[in-house]
This record gives structure tokens, sequence and C-alpha cells, in this order.
């Protein structure tokens, strides 16, 4: 008996130690990155090997790289979210997710590779400028990156909570970043066309929804035929320029029928923060960010556009007060 | 007569531009596209088709 | 004072030129170019000038369809059913080639069967009530008739019954449109429509030879038919198909009836493409009612240049009753017959059709009888 006994204890010792090698060389089964971080959460973590404090202002919140440059989180990496190449133009339509090739170069070279934790930075000042946020974190999961974080309120709220700033630039060093494209975070337009299940969530204010106005790049007035209005800035909360608690997230979608979902704007900005919410905060499942949106949607004139505009509003605009 | 033909005239372009500035935007003037396969301008069916 | 003036001070005349009904229909005409202009539609904006020239000749020609006919079936006085010949032999030479050979164009067609005839006959009596046809109603009423404004009324209330009617009484059968150049090709298809126009020419003037009427058209009537010829041509170009009148009352009732919440979506006429499109969409995207707006403004400028405008008394309510009889036979007529004087009668022919000729055969007889209903009315029989 004690012969079995003790092969026996020799086996399980065994298995321990294989168990807590394995444990010990694989971060990635440390806790996953939440989608949203605190400021204080941030502080404490900043100095980890790992993180990489993503400064993405850009002239879409009126900052940009000067903003950056005069102070920013210690640390922090500046990439311009509107120039750096986050969105590029694909087949003549504009913001469009890069190609693999193109992500991974401009990941790389932002010094992120699979092993960094990402922690966006935006400025914190609007839902649009959220938006920004939303549209990097899911152009960083489309491509596979495993640990991504959005700073919660942005730079404002670090700011505001008086921590420790930088000035300058702090170039970063260049890492090699393999994605694996996840293709089920993204609807290309022919999925869109051919939709028979999935909601239709249009992420623009009412007047755009309606068809009182317009994006510049758009050809036509209104929205894709059976969506959904869920303006964006629903889930922000404007007086804290942070996101909506999640009890207050959660009811504002649960209005939304269940089921797969398509969420689409003008070109991907706006709805970038409806699916981040829905994916990542809220933890449904089957979302789908339709990057080409109206402004692809409408490049050709046979494709069906729903709207209540009247030629009331085509007078208004003409005589100088409309839209 | 001359009053009665000014409210009709005033009531009738009236409801012409209320109708016009109410209706969906991005319309055009109808073309013969609208009539085809029809046996009239207005539409009507074909005898032919309607034989059954 | 002496009596002379002070008699001529009672006696002042209006003056010629009617300025708040001339500011008011050139301002009309050009606000609602102005709106389809801004729809990017200039088409639509040629359409209503075009109109509104036609109703400009037709009113300085007094080109009536309907009083000419009437002095040819009581006098055997043929020259205006000749200038009207002349017109559509006009429109012809353009129309009936380009709607065969130009993808995009159509003619006027219809099928021939009862409910042509029964339209053709019935608005055959109400345009001899009502003293004007498509074309007379428009021009009329926008040159100042408040008896006119009668007649339009029930003409757009009569259209959107025949709306209703027409249906059922396609269904009493019939044959598809025969079309000249289909057979003839665009150019012999012209040529047989020239020569049916000869024939019936011919054949009015062996009727006023033989009555001792006139026959031959003054300048007035002459230059008017060459100018509406020219005019329906510039109407085709622009709108891809041949003049039309009454579509547009049809439409204009329609919409008030739905406004009034009338239910059409049960309604099979309006189930069909081009009438639902209508329904559903501006009165300025219909070419009909753009031609139709034009000509009432024209007309109504006109009258105003030239003299004072809408002065006359309102004739006696036995008249009132005719033009209200009339206009109700027209539009239910005009909806089963596939269109007027101009629609069905000029269009058709023009369009080298036979629905055209068909028309007029069954529209004769029916002015007869009109004409001898006058009198009931207290209207003139000539």
């Amino acid at each position: 008996m004690f012969r079995f006994a003790a092969s026996y204890s020799r086996r399980a010792l065994l298995a321990a130690a294989v168990a807590i090698v394995s444990m010990v060389s694989m971060p990635a089964l440390a806790a996953p990155a939440e989608p949203l971080v605190t400021p204080q959460w941030l502080n404490e973590n900043r100095s980890k090997d790992d993180v990489v404090v993503l400064d993405i202002r850009s002239a879409i919140d009126g900052g940009g790289v000067e903003a950056y440059l005069k102070a920013h989180i210690p640390g922090a990496v500046h990439s311009d979210y509107d120039k750096a190449g986050w969105r590029v133009t694909r087949n003549g339509v504009p913001f469009m997710l890069p190609t693999p090739a193109e992500i991974e170069k401009l990941v790389g070279e932002t010094g992120i590779d699979e092993d960094s934790h990402v922690v966006i930075v935006p400025a914190g000042v609007s839902a649009t400028d959220f938006g920004s946020a939303a549209r990097v974190y899911w152009t960083l999961k489309a491509a596979g990156h495993p640990a991504v974080s959005i700073l919660d309120g942005g730079f404002a709220a670090w700011q505001a909570a008086s921590y420790p700033v930088e000035f300058g630039k702090n170039p970063p060093s260049p890492k090699i970043f393999s994605g694996k494209i996840d293709n089920s975070l993204l609807a290309e337009i022919e999925a869109v066309e051919r939709n028979s299940n999935a909601t239709l969530l249009d992420a623009r204010p009412a007047s755009f929804f309606e068809g009182r106005q317009k994006a510049p790049a758009s050809k036509t007035y209104g929205h894709i035929p059976g969506a959904i209005s869920l303006d964006s800035a629903a889930f922000y909360d404007p007086a804290t320029n942070k996101l909506r608690s999640k009890d207050e997230l959660a009811a504002i979608a649960s209005k939304l029928p269940a089921g797969p979902v398509v969420a689409y704007c003008n070109t991907g900005h706006w709805a970038a923060t409806n699916w981040f919410v829905l994916s990542a905060m809220l933890g449904r499942p089957d979302v789908r960010l339709y990057d080409g949106s109206m402004v692809e949607w409408t490049a050709d004139a046979r494709r069906p556009v729903a709207s209540s505009r009247t030629r009331w509003d085509d007078v208004k605009k003409a005589l100088g007060f409309g839209s | 007569m001359r009053l009665v033909y000014a409210l009709v005239f005033l009531l009738g372009v009236t409801a012409v531009l209320a109708d016009h500035l109410t209706s969906p935007s991005s319309g055009r003037p109808m073309s013969p596209e609208d009539f085809a396969g029809a046996c009239a301008p207005c539409g009507a069916p074909c005898p032919s088709t309607q034989k059954k | 004072m002496s009596l002379a003036a002070t008699e001529a001070r009672a006696a002042a005349p209006l003056p010629r030129l009617d300025w708040p009904f001339l500011i008011a229909s050139v301002l009309a005409a050009a606000v609602l170019i102005a709106l389809v202009l801004i729809d990017g539609q200039p088409a639509a904006a040629a359409l209503i000038g075009l109109g509104f020239a036609l109703g400009v000749v037709f009113l300085k020609a007094e080109f009536s369809f309907t009083a000419s006919w009437r002095r040819l079936i009581v006098r055997g006085q043929a020259d205006g059913f000749l200038g009207g010949l002349l017109l559509i032999a006009i429109a012809a030479a353009a129309i009936v080639p380009v709607a065969r050979l130009v993808p995009g164009f159509g003619g006027a067609i219809a099928p021939l069967g009862p409910s042509l005839l029964i339209g053709a006959f019935v608005f055959g009596i109400g345009m001899q009530l009502a003293n004007g046809c498509g074309s007379g109603t428009l021009y009329t009423v926008g040159g100042g008739s408040g008896r006119m404004i009668v007649t339009l009324a029930f003409f757009i209330a009569g259209s959107v019954i025949g709306s209703l009617h027409l249906p059922a009484f396609l269904r009493l059968g019939g044959v598809d449109p025969i079309l000249a150049a289909d057979y003839l090709g665009p150019w012999g298809g012209l040529a047989v429509t020239w020569a049916s126009l000869a024939v019936a020419a011919f054949a009015a003037i062996a009727i006023a030879r033989r009555r001792g009427a006139s026959f031959v058209p003054s300048r007035r009537i002459v230059i008017g038919a060459v100018l509406i010829g020219l005019l329906s041509i510039g109407v085709f170009a622009a709108g891809h198909h041949p003049w039309s009148v009454t579509f547009g009352f049809t439409v204009w009732g329609a919409k008030l009836a739905a406004l009034a919440g009338f239910d059409f979506s049960a309604a099979e006429f309006w189930q069909w493409p081009g009438p639902k499109r209508a329904l559903g969409d501006s009165i300025l995207s219909d070419t009909s009612s753009l031609t139709d707006l034009g000509m009432i403004f024209g007309a109504m400028a006109t009258a105003a240049a030239t003299a004072p405008f809408a002065r006359n008394p309102w004739p006696p309510l036995k008249s009132l009753a005719a033009a209200a009889i009339g206009g109700l036979l027209m539009g239910w007529g005009a909806r089963l017959g596939f269109g007027c004087n101009i629609g069905a009668f000029v269009g058709g022919i023009a369009s080298g059709s036979l629905n055209g000729w068909v028309w007029f055969a069954a529209a004769l007889p029916g002015c007869l009888i009109g004409i001898r209903l006058r009198p009931l009315f207290g209207l003139s029989r000539e």
C-alpha cells in the first residue's frame, strides 16, 4: 500500500509542478484587460512593462499632437487618430478598416505587440471624442489584439485627478505585431445588403437618421431601410465626460431586439461607441461594425435609403437656412 | 366673380405648394419607365394580359 | 362740371392691364419653376414654361376644339377643325418617329374596346355642355371664367370617379393598341398618319362645301395651330410622352380625396405604377400637372395683360348646372376613354395610334347629343 501511495503522490507532485510552471509562464492567464480602466488604475499600473499608454488625440478633439506635446500621461506614446492611419481609404471609400498588413505596421510602429496591454487615452471632452477611442479599440480587436482598454474619462479625467504629467516627445520603440484578423467584428457591405436577421443600429443623431442632415461625403439623406436609431451620445454622460454606468448602459441597450446587431453611422466612428458598449462593456454576442457605413452605402444610387426628408427641407437648404 | 376667382386661385396655389413641400425628397418627373409594359400612359394593363 | 365730363367720369373704363392677376400668375409660375429647379428637375421647369406658352397661344388664338367641332356639326364650318388637324400633323412629324426610334420615349397609346368608345362618347356630350374640353377648360379658366372654375371642379371629381370605374370597364374586353409605326416603321407610320389627317381634312371640306360653309382657316387659327403643334413637340421632348391634360386632374382629385380620408389602397387604378407614384409624390413630379398649371398661369397672364380680369358677372344657375354636369361627364369620360381631346385625340393620332381616330369617331356623336342638350340649360346651339 505504501508503494502505491508513494507513486501516487510522486505523480501528483509532478502534475502540480507542471501546473505551477505553466501558470507562471503564461501571463495571458492573468486577469483579462477590462474594456474601461480608471485613472487610478492607470496611475498604479503605468510603469508595468507590458502597459502601453496610447494617446490618440487628434484634430477631432481639438488637441492633436500639440496638446500631447504640452502635457501627456508619463510614458504615453502618441498616435494621431485622424492622421496616423487608423482609418484608410479603400476602393474610394474613406475611413475604412486598414488592411491586415497596414494594421500590423501601424500597431508595431506605435510600440505595441501581442504582449502589450494597450490603454487608449482619448482627450475626454465629448461623446464624439470617445468614439475615436472606441474605433481604435475596435481596430485593435479586429486585428486580434488580446489586451486593450480605454481610459475612462480620457486625459481630461487624468488631469482632473491631478496625476503627474509629462511634456515633450516620447517616441515609441517599434515592435513586431502579428495580428490574427477577427472577422466576427466586421460587417462588409455584401452582408449588410443580404441581411435578414441582424438589427441595423444607426448610431447617428436623429437629424441624420431622419434625413434632415447628412455627412458631406454621403450622397443621400436618410438611413439604411429597416435600421433602428440609437444615438451613440445616449451612452455618454456629458456632465462627467465618461460613459454612463454599466446599469444605465444595460438599460438603454435592453430596448434593442435580441439577436445579431450591425452598428453603423456615417463612417464607422460614432458606431464604434455603440459597438464598444454592446460588445465590450455588455458582452453581447454577435455585434459587428459596418465600417463603410452611410458614406459607402450611398455611393451607389441603386441602394435604397429611407428617410422622412421632405422637399421643404430641400428648399430650406437651397435658401441657406437648412442642411 | 373676381373675388371668388382670387380666393380659388390663392387656395389652389397654396394647395400645390403644400403638397409639394410635404412630399418626400428626391423624386423625379414621371417618365415612360413608369408605364413600361402598360397599355396606356395611365398604366392600364393590356387586354391581351387580361385574357385569363 | 359739364354733363359730358360727369358721364365720362362715371363710365371711366377699368385699366387694360390687370396688375394683380398678371403679377399673381407670373409669380406663381416663377415660384413653381424655382421649386422644381431646386429639386434638380430642369425638364419639369421646361414643362411649366411650355404649358405657360400653350396658355398664351390658346387664349390669343381662341383655339377651341369644342366650339370648332360644334361649328362643323351645326353649320358645316370646317375652319377650326382643319386647324386642329394641322396641329396634329405638325406634332406627328416628331412624335411618330421618335416614339418608335428613341428608347425612353413613348406615344399616347390605348387599348381599343368598350371603355374607349363609352368614355369618348360621354366626353363628347360633356364637352359641349361645359363649353370646353381639356385644353379649353384650362385656357378659359385661366382666362378668368368663373363658370369654368365650376367645370374644372367637377372635371376633377369626375376624373377620380372614372379612375375607380376604369378597371371594370377594361375587363369588358378589347384589343391591344394598334400603332401604325409597329406595322409600317417610323416613316411609314408617319405617312399613314398624315394620310389619315388628309382624308379627314378632305371629308371636312366636302361637308363644308355641301353645306355652303367656310373652311379656310383664318391666319389666327393657322398661326395658333402651328405654334401649338410646335409646343406639343416641346412637351413631348421634355416629358418623353405626348402632352396630356386629364391625368393631372385625376391626380389632383385623388390627392384631395386622400386628404379627406379616402383610402385608395383598394382601388386597382391607383395600384398601377404610374398613378401610384403620382399619388404618393409631389404634384410637381407629374408631367400632366406641370403643363396644366403652366397653361392656367399663361392664360391668366395673357388675359390680365390685355383686359380687366374676371369682371364678367356669374352666368345663370342653369348655365352653371351645365358646367357642372359637363365637367363631371368629361372627367369620367376622359378616364374611360384614355384622355380628352388633347391626350387621346391629338396625342393618339399624333402618335400614329388608332385609338385617336376611334376616340374621335365616338366623341362626335356624343357632341351631337351634347349640342342638342345645350338649349335645355339656356346655352346657344352654335
